[in-house]
């Protein structure tokens, strides 16, 4: 076969086909034809937009609740051990427990004190029982106050201020212990000598606080 | 719109709900207190239990006042022990309370010690719960 015939018979076929047809008019759709095709159209349109928005929105919901989650965690307990002491970080404070409490008093067996300057009055002491989980000695001077206080380590839980204020570790007497500047020249002080947990509070100033630390002694 | 209109409001549930965890991150605050200590001791011999919290403040602290809570677990929920409730407060700057109660019967405790501390007209609330005891 010729090769141009093919494309030739298939032109006059078409033609000749076309020829065939006897001449209508075109066909018109009527308006409610028209107007429910335009609605199909645009529901069609809608449905595909809104299946991409709704899967976007889905992936942006389970990003913002998995943030929400991650949010609630981490205002929640953060572990942490800060040398002989075991720590939850919290927003606004830290809790503080001791990390080694075996072999240790459950309560005040052996009473420890400090040599607080002159002049200062002693204006509250805890009556120590055989109970005693930790004793308070609340010292004044006009406006300085110091608060000494010796816990029994297995009852040392306690909760310090740490909102926008740094813990830093010390070392009183060679024991390990914490700092933290509470601020208008008030500092927390508290350390573990194996036995028992310190800890003072004052405003007399973070040299003579530490210098009061050290003072601590064993009433025989 | 109807979907629209659900997906809104459930961005707004996601974002209260966000707004929510935040808004109880952030209570209690510690500006002026220094520390608090909550603690209870059990003599198993009287069944009793030994209750004891401490509060202390900075200089511009005025007054603290403390409540007191005796805590028996149940499954895992907590519930104060009836007539195991006490007040105390303090016009220093430091507040220790103590208080205890005998013939319990056998359980986990706890202590719960809710302090309110003023700097003049204002106050912070800080709170600090004991090691669970068993008698």
């Amino acid at each position: 076969m010729q090769p141009k015939l093919p494309p030739a018979f298939e032109a006059t076929l078409s033609e000749r086909i076309i020829n065939t047809v006897p001449d209508m008019p075109d066909h018109v759709f009527s308006k409610r034809f028209e107007k429910k095709m335009k609605q199909l159209i645009q529901q069609n349109k809608t449905a595909s937009k809104s299946k991409i928005t709704v899967k976007r929105m889905f992936i942006c919901i389970t990003a913002a609740v998995l943030a929400a989650a991650i949010m609630a965690m981490s205002v929640g307990a953060v572990r942490d051990f800060f040398k002989n002491f075991f720590m939850q970080i919290f927003d606004t404070h830290t809790t503080v427990q001791s990390n080694d409490i075996e072999n240790t008093p459950t309560s005040i067996e052996t009473v420890y004190t400090i040599i607080v300057p002159d002049g200062y009055e002693l204006v509250y002491e805890d009556e120590i029982f055989e109970w005693s989980p930790y004793v308070c000695h609340d010292y004044y001077k006009d406006d300085i106050y110091i608060f000494f206080t010796q816990y029994a380590k297995s009852n040392y839980k306690i909760n310090v201020n740490t909102e926008n204020h740094v813990l830093k570790y010390i070392s009183v007497n060679g024991y390990d212990g914490y700092i933290i500047d509470l601020g208008n020249d008030e500092y927390l002080i508290s350390w573990d000598n194996g036995e028992y947990v310190f800890d003072i509070m004052s405003n007399i100033g973070q040299n003579e606080l530490i210098d009061l630390a050290e003072t601590v002694y064993k009433v025989e | 719109m109807k979907k629209r209109l659900s997906i809104l409001l459930l961005v707004a549930m996601v974002l209260s709900m966000v707004c929510g965890i935040t808004a109880y991150a952030i209570e209690p605050r510690y500006v002026y207190t220094g520390s608090v200590i909550s603690s209870i001791t059990i003599s198993d011999s009287s069944s009793t239990a030994y209750c004891k919290g401490t509060a202390k403040g900075d200089s511009t602290v005025t007054r603290i006042e403390a409540t007191q809570y005796l805590e028996k677990k149940s499954g895992t929920t907590w519930s104060t022990v009836s007539g195991c409730t006490w007040s105390d407060s303090s016009n220093r700057n430091s507040l220790t309370i103590s208080n205890s109660k005998s013939n319990l019967s056998s359980g986990t405790y706890r202590v719960r010690t809710v302090f309110k501390v003023y700097c003049g007209n204002t106050y912070e609330i800080a709170e600090a719960t004991s090691e669970e005891a068993t008698i």
